[in-house]
């Protein structure tokens, strides 16, 4: 015990309860032999505290630190780069450091070390931050993880190793789906295998999902497996193999198909519609519903069901017409609703481009739900394309469908299209509500392409508007900033 | 050549309507004559009149000019000339005569300047200014000198009521009982024991999760009571202690005295920790700037009330040569700014003592001059960061030779020094407060170091 830990102890009881220690000869000496009052250990306590602090030095320590972190071979990114993320860290711009790591991964950098922690925190946070994270965590992430508790998570989340196939007969349902899923994506055949031999076995909630599970790597190869599963005793497993066997345009499935439509539908100089008069054995074993919903007449639900079974490119060969004229010559006969509602089934099964647009471009009188789910069926190019076609359409607002980063297609249309809204000299005189368009920014704010990155004289913007436009521009200047950073030399 | 990036350029801006004008002139098409060089940017900017307006910028500074009317500064065409600047848009050019005449005339302008807005920062702090006639600034520092006085004695008698009572009692008093006290002493005009009372009352309060309070809190009470006695026998003082002991009470100086009169530095100042306060009402920048050549550290330290700019400091995490003044009394100095040479190059490895022991040796020397000095900024190079056992546990740095001190775990600090490091030894540099050791900047061997802020 030294005296200062003694007259720390006398402290907290008081004066008034404790004694003071006797100071030592080289306190003594300087400080006049004061009163056992408060007084006292006040004159105490600012010479020993004094001389405490003049004379402290570091304590040995035999204590072990943490081995190494194995060696990280990716540089360093440049110092501005570094700076960029650690200001996005303290503004607390989640979006934009997630954007950050994923330009991060093009550059095969590794992350600034000592802004990892803050990072493992946010993502425990964040999802997106999270996914981009933990391929680019290097072997500092697990190291670090292993210290803290709260970052457990880390230390595996480098390791995706091929899953283990010997425990698809006792995994539990989600792991054998994804087990599925995993295999799917890499080899097809082995997962196809996998179901096929627990099939007998397998309740029906196992094989509804194994079924949907092969979409990933669909091919011809599983048609005999589908269909036997067509062939199941439940109703929701021979529906999930026949929405499959409808994707494989050359399957026995899709050739009965064609057949049962072509029944149905004849093409002359007009349409020839013969809808199916009931549904015969046939039909419902390929998964044709016998039973309409209420107010819906039994042929109409037949044809359209007939229509839709079809393969989407099958139906144009067919006809010998393109999409927009088949709808055409359809419009005039009594069938119109049931038909184009059957082939917007199809093109969105199929995902076929030119009957979907055809689909898209009929006019409408404003914007249903069905035309954003075509659009969302459109693969992402040509979704882009039939946007920037289209920046006047209703249906742009659709545009919040494209995730980030829009393309330079979708980017460059979005730009002149908000050019055109916030600036009321423009053609468009505020057509559109301020709400709307405020949306419009703040997505392109996240998601624009930043070279595309609208130029207009703010005195120019709405007043109602400029806000928005300039907190716009200010985060479209930070990630075009971002990719400028991280292209610049790195460091060692 | 300085850079600047886009937010710099609209932090600049007077008003929130200035920067979005000068995102609006921020457009090539609005600027027939563009170009920069090394020390400055310039373009003629066709606006509404017939003439175009002629608007440059010091790219040292950021001092700008521009022929417009406006009076805001910096004006929109500055800022939108600035913008252009960021974005790479301006292009390297021969500096045209107009330029060239209005940066020679720039450097007796800035030294005004800096006088000015020191002065301006200074009155927000409620320094006495000194003002023209001799007779009535003796009767106010006359005035001020005897309520200290009585404050002093109250503080006094509070601290022996505290010492009888017992530092125990004294813990579980509520933030009021404190803050009457601080209230009390800002009322004599000796601020600097306002806060030291509200640190104790900081210390009481956090009393339960750190084991070291009473610790913490006699230290801190034995600095007031060596401040109250100081103050009483002040005429007794060798020089630089009473001003250190004046600038602890409370009395500071404008900074135009210091900025004329102060003892000034040249050096290469590395800026190696840096805390900055945007929530106060009275918001604030602190850097410890460690000189290469003079072996100084001192501080810089600014202040700015609501709505005004925070005079920027020195650039954090880089090295840069300037000119600083010292404010007499406290150690480490504080310091103010009077030229920045350059505009800062990277930071380099850091240097620092070989070990703890040879690093906190300063202590005493601090100390003999200024008895109240309770953060000393330190750099140490080669040590190894020891994170605790578990939670609440203590995190430790120990040097080459094998010794360690324990480092504050308040904020994030230690988990990125300690994921800088990678397990390695690391140069630190940071602040010791007698306890603990804070980290404000690292570096691996053989790597530049950066801030950990």
């Amino acid at each position: 015990m030294t005296f200062w830990t003694d007259l720390v102890d006398a402290a907290v009881l008081g004066t008034g309860r404790a004694v003071l220690p006797a100071p030592p000869p080289s306190i003594e000496g300087l400080s006049a032999p004061g009163p056992p009052d408060g007084a006292g250990l006040l004159r105490l306590a600012a010479v020993a505290s004094r001389a405490r602090r003049a004379c402290h030095s570091a304590a040995a320590s035999d204590l072990t630190g943490p081995a190494q972190a194995p060696p990280d071979d990716r540089p360093g990114v440049s110092v501005n780069a570094r700076l960029r993320l650690v200001s996005l860290l303290a503004d607390e711009q989640q979006e934009l450091v997630a954007e950050w790591l994923r330009l991060l991964a093009g550059t095969g950098c590794r992350p600034p070390e000592a802004r990892v922690p803050d990072l493992l925190w946010r993502a425990a946070d964040s999802q997106q931050i999270r996914e981009a994270l933990i391929p680019l965590l290097g072997p500092l992430g697990p190291w670090l993880a292993a210290m803290n508790p709260r970052w457990e998570w880390a230390i595996a989340a480098g390791e995706t190793g091929p899953p283990d196939l010997g425990t698809w007969t006792t995994a539990s349902h989600r792991a054998r789906r994804e087990m599925l899923d995993q295999v799917r994506r890499t080899d097809p055949i082995v997962g196809r295998d996998l179901v096929a031999a627990t099939w007998q076995g397998d309740p029906p909630r196992d094989r509804t999902a194994f079924i949907a599970g092969l979409e990933a790597g669909l091919s011809a190869d599983d048609e005999p497996l589908l269909e036997r599963a067509l062939a199941d005793s439940r109703g929701e497993v021979r529906q999930a193999a026949a929405d499959l066997l409808a994707k494989l345009p050359g399957s026995a499935f899709s050739k009965r198909a064609a057949a049962r439509a072509a029944a149905a539908v004849q093409v002359r100089e007009a349409l020839v519609v013969t809808p199916p008069a009931e549904a015969t054995k046939e039909m419902i074993a390929d998964g044709i519903d016998s039973r309409p919903p209420r107010g819906t007449g039994l042929q109409g639900w037949l044809l359209r069901q007939v229509a839709a079974a079809a393969p989407a490119a099958w139906w144009t060969d067919y006809a010998g017409l393109a999409p927009a004229d088949l709808l055409a010559i359809a419009a005039t006969t009594p069938w119109a609703t049931e038909l184009e509602n059957g082939w917007t089934e199809c093109a969105m099964r199929d995902a076929h481009v030119p009957w979907l647009t055809a689909l898209l471009d009929r006019p409408r009188r404003q914007v249903d739900e069905m035309a954003t789910v075509l659009l969302k069926a459109l693969p992402a190019a040509d979704r882009d394309n039939w946007l920037a076609a289209h920046p006047d359409s209703q249906l742009f607002a659709a545009i919040e469908l494209a995730p980030a980063p829009w393309s330079a297609t979708l980017s460059a249309a979005a730009s002149d299209r908000i050019v055109a809204l916030v600036n009321p000299g423009g053609q468009e005189r505020l057509s559109a509500s301020h709400t709307r368009v405020r949306r419009l920014l703040r997505l392109a704010a996240a998601r624009l392409d930043p070279p595309a990155m609208p130029e207009l004289d703010p005195a120019e913007v709405h007043p109602q508007l400029a806000n928005a436009w300039a907190a716009m521009m200010n985060t479209l200047s930070i990630r075009a900033a971002m990719r400028r950073e991280l292209a610049e030399e790195p460091t060692p | 050549m300085p850079t600047y990036r886009r937010e710099q350029v609209l932090a600049m801006a007077p008003d929130a309507a200035a920067a979005r004008a000068g995102q609006g002139q921020a457009v090539l098409v609005k600027w027939p004559v563009l170009g920069h060089d090394e020390q400055a940017a310039w373009g003629e900017c066709q606006g509404s009149g017939a003439a175009p307006y002629r608007c440059q910028a010091a790219l040292a500074d950021g001092a700008v000019r521009c022929s417009c009317p406006s009076r805001k500064v910096p004006c929109k065409h500055a800022i939108g000339l600035l913008l252009l600047l960021a974005d790479g848009k301006v292009p390297a050019a021969a500096c045209p005569p107009w330029v060239t005449e209005w940066l020679a005339d720039q450097a007796g302008r800035q030294a005004r300047q800096a006088a000015r807005a020191a002065r301006a920062a200074g009155a927000a702090q409620g320094e006495v200014s000194a003002g023209p006639d001799p007779l009535a600034r003796e009767r106010r520092a006359a005035s001020r000198e005897s309520k200290v006085d009585a404050g002093v004695d109250e503080l006094r008698r509070w601290l022996g009521d505290l010492a009888r009572g017992g530092l125990a009692a004294a813990q579980s008093q509520p933030w009021e009982w404190w803050d009457r006290v601080a209230r009390r002493m800002i009322d004599a005009q000796a601020r600097g024991l306002a806060n030291r009372v509200r640190r104790l009352a900081v210390i009481a309060a956090a009393g339960g999760h750190r084991p070291d309070w009473p610790e913490r809190m006699l230290d801190e009470i034995g600095a007031l009571h060596l401040l109250c006695e100081a103050w009483t026998r002040r005429d007794a003082l060798p020089a630089p202690t009473a001003e250190a002991l004046r600038s602890r009470i409370g009395f500071t100086l404008a900074a135009a005295d210091v900025s004329q009169s102060g003892r000034r530095i040249t050096d290469t100042w590395a800026v190696l920790g840096q805390r900055q306060d945007d929530e106060s009402q009275v918001r604030s920048l602190q850097q410890w700037l460690y000189g290469e050549r003079s072996g100084e550290v001192v501080s810089y330290l600014a202040f700015a009330v609501a709505g005004q700019p925070l005079e920027p400091g020195l650039p954090p995490g880089a090295r840069t040569e300037a000119t600083v003044a010292l404010y007499p009394g406290s150690l480490p100095h504080r310091v103010l700014i009077a030229e920045q040479q350059d505009r800062g190059r990277p930071l380099g490895p850091l240097l620092g003592a070989g070990s703890w022991d040879e690093a906190l040796s300063s202590a005493a020397e601090v100390l003999a001059l200024d008895p109240w000095a309770d953060v000393l900024p330190l750099a140490v190079r080669s040590v190894t960061v020891l994170p605790a056992g578990g939670v609440g546990g203590t995190w430790m740095l120990r040097d080459n030779a094998g010794r360690a001190v324990s480092m504050r775990t308040t904020g994030p600090g230690q988990w990125r020094l300690l994921a800088l490091s990678g397990g390695a030894p690391v140069d630190v540099a940071g602040e010791w407060d007698g306890f603990a050791f804070t980290p404000q900047a690292g570096a691996r061997a053989g790597r530049d170091g950066q801030l950990l802020e």
